[in-house]
C-alpha cells in the first residue's frame, strides 16, 4: 500500500514537472494541452479548494493536465477579467461566485458579466446566522428578542460591501425585523477568528468556514437561509421553519469566456458535470460543508440572471451601485 | 500521552525509508520553489498539494510540512545571492545577506541563515509543544486594538531600521504607508488612489514592490557604475562558519525566535510582520547599529530565526483553535480537508496522534532542511561566480517572473519596474528604502485595525488604553519616541 503511494506520488510529480512541455504536442483534438482553471481568490480559500478538487477530477475525466491559477486582486475583478479576456478556446475556465455579481455593479472598471459564459453550476452556499456560544444565546427567538431590546448589543462580523456575508448581513436582519452593527473583516477566515476571540458576537457567514466550530459547539448556528436544512447540520432549522421568510445564498459556478466553439463547450460542460458528480468530489465537498446542486450550462445561466436580480436592489438600497452602472 | 505518541510516531517515521525519502524530497522541492522569487511558501504548498491526494493524511502532512519549512529557508537563498526575496518571509534577509555575499562571504551568509533558521524553527517547535495552550490564550486576546498597537509599535521601530536621519526614515516609511492604501480599502471595498484604472485597483502588492525596490533597483544602480569600474567578482570564500561566530549570537537567535513564535501565533499576522519587527528590534538593541545593512551577521540571524520560529507559532492557532495562523497554514488546512480531516477544535483534541504527526513532521523537516541546506550551500555559492553581466540578466528575468507569478497579473510587473526606478532614484539620493518596506507591511494592518477598533468603540480612542496588551504596547511606543527627546533636553539643560 505504502509503496504504491510513493509510486503514484512520483508519477504525479513527474506529470507536474512535464507540464510546461505538453503544450508543444498540441494538435486538433480537444483537449490537447492543459486546461487552466482560474481562481480569483488566493490559495487556501473556499473557491481555491473547489478549483483544485474539480481540477483533480477533471484531469482524469478529460485525460489532460489541469492547472489552477490564482489570479487575485481588486476584490476578485482581476481574475474575472482574466477569464473574460482569455482566448475562448476552452483552455481557460474559472470559478466564480456572488462577489463578481456585486463588483459588476459597484465598480465601473470591473468586467461586466456578459463577457462570461456559465458552463456548470456547482453548489449553493446558503446564508446563515451564527452566534458565539459564549453569549449563552442558542435560539433565533432569544436572539431576536435581545436585538430588539438593544440593537447595538451584539456586533456582527461580515465581509466588506459586496462580499457574500455582507449581502447576508443586509438580507437576514431585514427579514428578522432587527438592526445590526456590522463590522467588516477582509475575508471569512478573519471573521471566524473574530467570532472565536469574541471581538464580534454574531456572524453571517456561509456554513463551510464555521462547520467544524458549530459541530464542536463553540458557535451556535441560529438559522439557515435556504429552503431545506443544511445537510451537514440537520439539527439547525431554516429561517422559514422559524417563521421568517428569507432565502439567500451565494453560489459557485464554473464559467468560461464567451465564444467557445460549440463542440468544445459541450465537452467542457459534460466534463465539469462529471467532475462535480464524481465520487471523490462529492465526498470532499460534503465534508467541507458545501451544498452541491450540479446543473448544466442553461440552468447555470438562469441562476446567474436570478442572482443579478437579487443583488442589484440590495446594493442600490445600500447606495453602493456606481452612478454609471445604475439601471434606468 | 502526547509524549509517548510523539516518540511512537517519530520512531515509526525514522525506521521507514519511504518516509525519510519523502521528507528529503519535500525539502528539496521546498528549497527550490522557495528560492524562486514569486513562488511564496503558500504557492509552493498549493502547487504540491495535488501530489498528496493519494497519500495517507499523516504522510501528506509530513510531505507538506517539509515543503513549508524548507521553502522558508529557500526564500533566503535568493535574497542573499541575488537580493531578491524568494518569499515574503525573507524580505529582511537580503538587507545584510546580499552585502555579505558581495564581500565574498556568500557561504557564511547562507550558513548564518540556515543555522539560525534551524535553531529558530526548533525554538518555535519547542514553544509550540510546551506552550501551545498558553500562547493560544495569548493569541485570542489579540483583537483589532492589539493589532493596531503592534503595527504602531513596528512603525515606531522603523525609525531605528536604517542608518542616517530618523526624520528621513519616518518620511520614507510614511510614503510606504500611503502606498499601502492604493487599491480596494479592506473594510469598505471603496477604491482609493486607483484613478479608476484596473491596474491600480489590484493594489500595490508587497512582493512586486519589494522585488522592484531591492532587486531591480540594485541592477539599475550597478549598470550606471558598470562602464567605469568593472566589478570584481566576489570570492567564494570559506563556506563553513567558525562555530564561535554562531554561538556568540545566541542572544540574537533567541530574541528573534521568541518574537517570531509570538507573532506567528497571532492569527493573520504572518511572517512578514515577524521579520520586520525582529530586524528592527535587533538593530535597536545593537551596540553597533551602523553596521546593519553593510553585511552584518546579526541582520541575517534575527529575521531568519524569526521566520522559521513563526512556522511553529502559526501552527498554534491551527492546533489549539482550529483557525489558520496565516495564509500558509490556511493551505495546510485545505490539504487536511482534501483528506477528509476538517481542522477544528475537535479534530486535534480527539486525535493526539494527529498532533504528534505534526510535531514530528516539523522536527524532521527542520533536520532535513539543515542537512540538505548544508549540502547545497557549496553549489549555491557558485552563483556568485557567474559574471556580473550575465548575473544581472538573470536577476532581471527573475524580477519579472517573480512579480508576475505572485498573482499571475502583468500589472504587477509594471509595478515592479516602477519601483525599480524608485529604488534606483532613492539610492542615488542616498535615501533609505528599508523604512518603505516597513510602511508597506505595517501600514495596511495599522489602518484596518485602527478603523475597526474605532468602529467598535464608537469613535472613542480610550479603547486602546483600556485593553492591557495594547496599553502596554502604546506606553512602549511613547517611551521609545520620547527617549531621544528626553536625552536631548537633558544635554541642553546640563549645558545651561
Amino acid at each position: 500500500m505504502k509503496k504504491r503511494n510513493l509510486f503514484t506520488s512520483a508519477l504525479c510529480l513527474a506529470t507536474f514537472a512535464a507540464l510546461p512541455f505538453q503544450a508543444a504536442f498540441a494538435d486538433d483534438a480537444y483537449p490537447s494541452k492543459p486546461i487552466h482553471i482560474t481562481v480569483v481568490w488566493p490559495a487556501g480559500g473556499g473557491h481555491d479548494l473547489v478549483g483544485r478538487l474539480i481540477g483533480h477530477e477533471l484531469s482524469t475525466i478529460m485525460d489532460t493536465a489541469v492547472v489552477v491559477d490564482n489570479v487575485t486582486g481588486a476584490g476578485g475583478s482581476t481574475g474575472i477579467r482574466h477569464i473574460a479576456k482569455a482566448d475562448p478556446d476552452g483552455y481557460t475556465i474559472g470559478v466564480m461566485g456572488l462577489h463578481a455579481v456585486s463588483q459588476s455593479y459597484m465598480n465601473t472598471s470591473a468586467p461586466q458579466l456578459d463577457g462570461l459564459d456559465p458552463l456548470a453550476y456547482v453548489s449553493d452556499e446558503p446564508g446563515a446566522l451564527q452566534i458565539s456560544a459564549d453569549t449563552g444565546i442558542d435560539t433565533l427567538e432569544a436572539y431576536v428578542a435581545a436585538m430588539k431590546e438593544d440593537p447595538m448589543g451584539l456586533m456582527n462580523g461580515n465581509d466588506p460591501q459586496g462580499g457574500n456575508s455582507f449581502v447576508f448581513a443586509e438580507v437576514i436582519p431585514q427579514a428578522l425585523g432587527t438592526d445590526m452593527m456590522r463590522l467588516p473583516y477582509p475575508g471569512h477566515a478573519p471573521t471566524v477568528t473574530a467570532l472565536l476571540t469574541g471581538e464580534v458576537q454574531t456572524a453571517t457567514l456561509p456554513i463551510p468556514p464555521i462547520l467544524e466550530h458549530a459541530l464542536a459547539g463553540t458557535i451556535n448556528v441560529l438559522g439557515v437561509a435556504s429552503e431545506t436544512r443544511h445537510p451537514q447540520l440537520p439539527d439547525v432549522p431554516t429561517f422559514k421553519e422559524q417563521g421568517y421568510d428569507v432565502v439567500v445564498n451565494d453560489f459557485v459556478m464554473m464559467v468560461a469566456p464567451v465564444g467557445i466553439p460549440t463542440d468544445i463547450r459541450a465537452k467542457l460542460e459534460s466534463g465539469l458535470l462529471a467532475a462535480v458528480n464524481s465520487e471523490g468530489f462529492v465526498a470532499a465537498a460534503k465534508k467541507s460543508g458545501m451544498v452541491l446542486r450540479p446543473l448544466g450550462a442553461t440552468d447555470a445561466a438562469a441562476e446567474l440572471a436570478m442572482q443579478q436580480e437579487l443583488v442589484y436592489p440590495l446594493l442600490e438600497n445600500a447606495g453602493l451601485v456606481a452612478p454609471e452602472l445604475k439601471r434606468d | 500521552m502526547l509524549l509517548t505518541s510523539f516518540i511512537d510516531v517519530l520512531l515509526g517515521y525514522l525506521s521507514s525509508p519511504m518516509m525519510l525519502g519523502l521528507v528529503v524530497l519535500g525539502t528539496v522541492l521546498g528549497l527550490v520553489l522557495g528560492a524562486i522569487p514569486g513562488i511564496s511558501s503558500t504557492m509552493a504548498l498549493a502547487i504540491l498539494m495535488p501530489v498528496t491526494f493519494t497519500m495517507e493524511p499523516g504522510v501528506a502532512m509530513l510531505f507538506l510540512i517539509s515543503v513549508f519549512m524548507s521553502s522558508v529557508y529557500g526564500g533566503s537563498i535568493s535574497a542573499i545571492l541575488m537580493k531578491l526575496p524568494g518569499t515574503p518571509a525573507s524580505i529582511f534577509t537580503q538587507i545584510d545577506g546580499y552585502p555579505m555575499a558581495q564581500q565574498g562571504r556568500a557561504g557564511h551568509a547562507l550558513n548564518f541563515a540556515l543555522v539560525s533558521s534551524t535553531i529558530g524553527g526548533m525554538i518555535g517547535l519547542a514553544m509550540l509543544v510546551l506552550l501551545a495552550p498558553v500562547l493560544a490564550e495569548f493569541a485570542t486576546n489579540f483583537r483589532s486594538p492589539e493589532f493596531a498597537a503592534v503595527a504602531l509599535f513596528g512603525i515606531v521601530m522603523l525609525s531605528f531600521s536604517s542608518n542616517g536621519s530618523t526624520l528621513v526614515a519616518s518620511v520614507v516609511g510614511f510614503i510606504g504607508v500611503i502606498l499601502g492604501m492604493v487599491g480596494f480599502d479592506a473594510l469598505t471595498d471603496a477604491q482609493r488612489m486607483t484613478l479608476n484604472t484596473p491596474m491600480l485597483q489590484s493594489g500595490l502588492n508587497l512582493v512586486p514592490m519589494i522585488i522592484g525596490l531591492f532587486g531591480l533597483g540594485e541592477i539599475l544602480q550597478n549598470l550606471v557604475g558598470f562602464a567605469q569600474t568593472p566589478k570584481v567578482r566576489p570570492q567564494i570564500g570559506k563556506v563553513m562558519l567558525p562555530l564561535n561566530e554562531l554561538t556568540s549570537r545566541w542572544k540574537v537567535m533567541l530574541r528573534g525566535s521568541v518574537i517570531g513564535t509570538f507573532i506567528g501565533a497571532i492569527p493573520a499576522a504572518g511572517s512578514a510582520v515577524a521579520v520586520s519587527i525582529a530586524y528592527a528590534q535587533e538593530r535597536r538593541l545593537s551596540k553597533t547599529p551602523e553596521k546593519f545593512g553593510t553585511g552584518h551577521a546579526d541582520g541575517i540571524v534575527a529575521p531568519e530565526a524569526a521566520n522559521s520560529a513563526s512556522v511553529g507559532g502559526s501552527l498554534i492557532p491551527l492546533i489549539a483553535l482550529g483557525v489558520p495562523g496565516d495564509t500558509i497554514t490556511a493551505v495546510l488546512m485545505g490539504a487536511l480537508m482534501l483528506h477528509g480531516l476538517t481542522p477544528g477544535p475537535l479534530l486535534f483534541a480527539n486525535n493526539p496522534t494527529f498532533v504528534a504527526w505534526i510535531y514530528v513532521s516539523v522536527l524532521l523537516a527542520l533536520i532535513a532542511t539543515l542537512v540538505v541546506g548544508l549540502g547545497m550551500i557549496r553549489a549555491a555559492v557558485l552563483v556568485t561566480r557567474i559574471p556580473p553581466q550575465l548575473m544581472y540578466v538573470f536577476i532581471a528575468v527573475f524580477c519579472v517572473i517573480g512579480a508576475f507569478a505572485i498573482r499571475n497579473d502583468m500589472n504587477d510587473v509594471y509595478v515592479m519596474i516602477a519601483f525599480g526606478v524608485v529604488g534606483f532614484v532613492f539610492s542615488r539620493l542616498s535615501l533609505p528604502v528599508t523604512p518603505m518596506a516597513f510602511g508597506l507591511i505595517l501600514g495596511p494592518i495599522l489602518e484596518e485595525n485602527l478603523r475597526r477598533s474605532l468602529m467598535i468603540s464608537r469613535g472613542s480612542w480610550s479603547i486602546f488604553l483600556e485593553r492591557p496588551i495594547s496599553a502596554v504596547l502604546i506606553v512602549i511606543c511613547v517611551t521609545l519616541v520620547s527617549i531621544p527627546l528626553l536625552k536631548w533636553s537633558w544635554v541642553k539643560l546640563r549645558a545651561l
